[in-house]
């Protein structure tokens, strides 16, 4: 060790000051030959200088071995001028080349991509401080059919104050809203309602201005945090933006703050409040007593104090989970069915829905890079078989072994280089072409980057295969040379057909793999959702509060919303709802009449216009709502097939009464009519256990 | 390729025994070693001079050699190469195993 040390510092020495190292070697050996010819001369020598020379030997050959012997990486050179001659083969064989270069730019390539999809998705971290610790909080009454609803944000109240496991919570929930006022026009924004507690909490700190005060967070305080995106596209990245009024749903709110570059909140993934915002205000809703009143809409993120454990948080949620449905009113008080308080990790939520789908992908296209691997394995071996001319050649003329290896080496090395390259443009392609609605539905796709580690891991894999190859033709070129070259065929051979094997073997479950995913994919779209998606056009509006302050105002515009569409060439018909199918919506809790159940939950639906006809979701029975029903108000309803089958026992509920919520003093609306279910939206698959749960249609609200 | 491989090193090894066994008297240059052992083996051992350098800078390398530059006898520029301690103990090792071994040699040859 201490002398490989001593010659390491030696060589470095050298290698520093090399001029000086060659003029040494140079003179050592110039004075040498002088000393010489000295002495023959002075013995009589005719042609001294010759003599000396010939007494030495070949003066550049010594310098080279000199050289050699001095050399940090005596091999770099010589590596290169063997890349070079590999190139030049290549070149020669360019089909070959091509082949093996693109079989790995697509196996690196598509792994590089997957690889940096899992990266960002489920490796990285989620950028919150103590993210391991943040739990995200549900109510729900299974008993009742509602599994999981967001929190009501009166029960929250209950919560900050008596749970015992947390030592933060914070709140938050989303709605579309309209920004306007200069410059520019008036926008559909993201915004999120957020408790004050809640940025602090999660360690998130503005770039400018400040985050909401305890104080802000109480009704009447219009102040505003808007997105480093939403300031550098509106507003041209001006500081004087903080300080600023802008208008949301036309409202003035002072900006305070921009929030860093790339935050995402809320995230996707969990099932409520998911849309991340373009601004946040604070939540500022009054402590109501009943949280039920205030709707489950509210997200609850609570932060486990250090020590405590998920079960005991859990043990700590059943705890205060009666004690909030004793505030209830009466007839939920008294109901049987049980308020449930869920705690899971945030992390969970965020990334739950997407990893198996993701790791699924990882595993097949991990597959693809071995077949790749093993294809370029088998094209490297027969091309190796190819060179046992030139190989044997080269070992007849003297080639030691560890130059013959580097020089096989040389060939493999350059085309995993190319592959490479090659392959981190395939990996930016095919994120490219990932469909815009796909990569929003993946919490955290739009933080892709392609990771360099990533292409390196994936080239390591491949270069790992090459030793193989070029262990083959070495042993191929030693046997020439002993004449066994039939074993060393026959060995070669087996190598090829296990690969041929392996390549198969793995094609094939990719096959079977694929052949499943298409056979669901054409199922999915042989199924029948329940509605007519073909020739439907949708588009959301958001009426800001102020501007329509009352139900009169709301419905005038929707009426000549829906006249002008009506109107427009080309539509059939225009129709207005709270929700849409496969998007989710409202649940409510109704009471059926002369039904032992009581109260049940449903998929709840307020519609102006022919919306079945729009949507073309088929009547099973009775009839659709009449213009003065849809215009009257809720006298009627028109249900689901699944609510008939469900709680009816599928007996004709036409002329059947249900009311709204739990009541005593019903207000009774009769059923006029039955459609089919249409599909809905993982959030009730959540909610209700159902993706096509009961569903009451209803013209809109009473004026 | 094995067998001139063998004797190659066998030759190094002899050489390299030879360059240190000169050193043992004090400081040389590469033409005062060359001499020397040319001289010291009576001619019997006549190598190409060159090969000798190599061989010096492997042994310089491995820290059994120190060498400077200095001054020579007639005022020209040369390298100067002494025993490091690690030479001299490889001196000694080396010597005794040759001893050794041309002893068992002798021996078997005087026996037939």
């Amino acid at each position: 060790m201490r002398a490989w040390l001593h010659s390491l510092r030696l060589r470095t020495m050298a290698l520093l000051h090399r001029r000086r190292r060659d003029q040494d070697l140079q003179d050592e050996i110039a004075f040498h030959l002088a000393m010489r010819e000295a002495q023959l001369r002075a013995a009589g020598a005719d042609d001294a200088g010759r003599a000396a020379r010939h007494r030495f030997g070949s003066a550049t050959r010594i310098r080279e071995e000199l050289r050699d012997e001095w050399a940090v990486l005596p091999r770099l050179a010589s590596v290169l001028h063997d890349c070079r001659h590999a190139a030049r083969a290549l070149r020669r064989s360019g089909t070959f080349a091509a082949v093996v270069v693109l079989t790995l730019a697509l196996g690196i390539g598509a792994n590089t991509a997957v690889f940096s999809i899992v990266n960002a998705v489920l490796i990285r971290p989620l950028g919150f401080a103590g993210a391991e610790r943040l739990l995200l909080l549900h109510e729900g009454v299974p008993a009742a059919g509602v599994d999981r609803v967001a929190f009501a944000y009166g029960d929250l109240a209950h919560l900050r104050r008596e749970a015992r496991t947390f030592d933060a919570i914070g709140a938050f929930r989303n709605r579309a809203v309209e920004l306007s006022g200069a410059p520019g026009d008036p926008e559909r924004i993201q915004l999120a309602q957020v408790s004050a507690d809640l940025f602090p909490m999660l360690g998130i700190q503005p770039v400018l201005g400040r985050l909401f005060s305890e104080d802000e967070d109480t009704p009447g305080h219009d102040v505003a945090l808007v997105s480093w995106e939403l300031w550098q596209r509106r507003y041209a990245a001006d500081p004087a933006l903080v300080g600023r009024s802008i208008l949301l749903d036309r409202r003035p709110h002072t900006v305070i703050g921009v929030m860093p570059a790339r935050l995402q909140f809320p995230r996707r993934g969990p099932q409520f409040n998911n849309e991340p915002g373009d601004a946040w205000i604070p939540i500022a809703m009054r402590n109501l007593r009943g949280g039920y009143a205030a709707g489950f809409d509210v997200s609850v993120i609570a932060r486990l104090k250090t020590g405590a454990s998920l079960a005991q948080a859990r043990a700590d949620l059943d705890r205060l989970a009666p004690q909030i449905q004793k505030q209830y009113p009466a007839a939920l008080r008294q109901s049987k069915a049980r308020l449930l308080l869920f705690a899971s990790p945030l992390r969970d939520e965020i990334v739950g829905a997407v990893s198996t789908p993701i790791l699924m992908l990882l595993g097949a296209i991990a597959l693809v890079l071995l077949v790749a691997c093993a294809n370029v394995a088998n094209l490297l071996l027969s091309r190796a078989a190819s060179k046992q001319h030139e190989i044997a050649l080269r070992v007849a003329l003297g080639a030691n072994r560890l130059r013959l290896l580097q020089l096989q080496l040389s060939e493999p090395m350059l085309l995993a280089a190319a592959g490479g390259v090659l392959g981190v443009l395939v990996a930016r392609l095919a994120l490219r072409t990932v469909p815009a609605a796909v990569a929003e539905q993946v919490p955290g796709f739009q933080q892709v980057t392609i990771d360099l580690r990533v292409l390196a891991f994936a080239t390591a894999l491949l270069v790992a295969l090459v030793p193989l190859a070029a262990r083959e033709r070495r042993r191929l070129s030693d046997a020439l040379q002993e004449g066994t070259a039939r074993t060393t065929g026959q060995r070669r051979h087996r190598i090829q057909s296990t690969l041929v094997v392996t390549t198969v073997a793995l094609s094939f479950v990719l096959l079977v793999g694929a052949g499943l995913f298409l056979r669901s994919f054409s199922a999915l779209l042989r199924s029948d959702r329940g509605f007519q998606p073909g020739g439907v056009l949708t588009a959301v509006v958001a009426l800001p509060w102020d501007a329509y302050p009352t139900a009169d105002r709301v419905y005038a515009f929707h009426d000549s919303l829906l006249q002008r569409l009506q109107a427009l060439p080309g539509v059939r018909h225009a129709a207005l709802s709270t929700d849409l199918p496969l998007e989710g919506g409202a649940v409510g809790i109704y009471t059926l009449e002369r039904n032992v159940q009581g109260s049940v939950p449903a998929r709840q639906t307020s519609v102006v216009g022919p919306y079945f006809d729009a949507l073309g979701i088929r009547l099973r029975h009775g009839r659709s709502f009449t213009a003065e029903e849809l215009a009257g108000g809720r006298q009627v309803v028109v249900v689901n097939q699944k609510l008939v089958e469900r709680y009816w026992g599928g007996q004709d509920p036409v002329g059947k009464r249900l009311s709204r919520g739990v009541c005593d003093n019903c207000e009774w609306v009769t059923v006029v009519g039955v459609v089919e279910d249409a599909a809905d939206s993982r959030q009730s698959l959540a909610v209700l256990g159902d993706d096509r749960p009961a569903h009451i249609y209803e013209p809109r609200c009473a004026r | 390729m094995g067998n001139a491989s063998k004797a190659a090193d066998l030759l190094q090894g002899t050489l390299e025994l030879l360059v240190l066994r000169t050193l043992a008297s004090g400081e040389k240059h590469g033409y005062e070693i060359a001499e020397w052992i040319h001289t010291a083996s009576a001619t019997a051992l006549s190598i190409e001079e060159g090969a000798l350098y190599p061989a010096l800078h492997r042994l310089e390398l491995r820290g059994l050699l120190t060498a400077s530059w200095d001054v020579s006898a007639n005022n020209r520029r040369a390298k100067y190469y002494r025993l490091s301690p690690e030479g001299r103990k490889r001196l000694k090792e080396t010597t005794d195993a040759w001893r050794r071994t041309s002893t068992a040699i002798n021996r078997v040859l005087e026996a037939v």
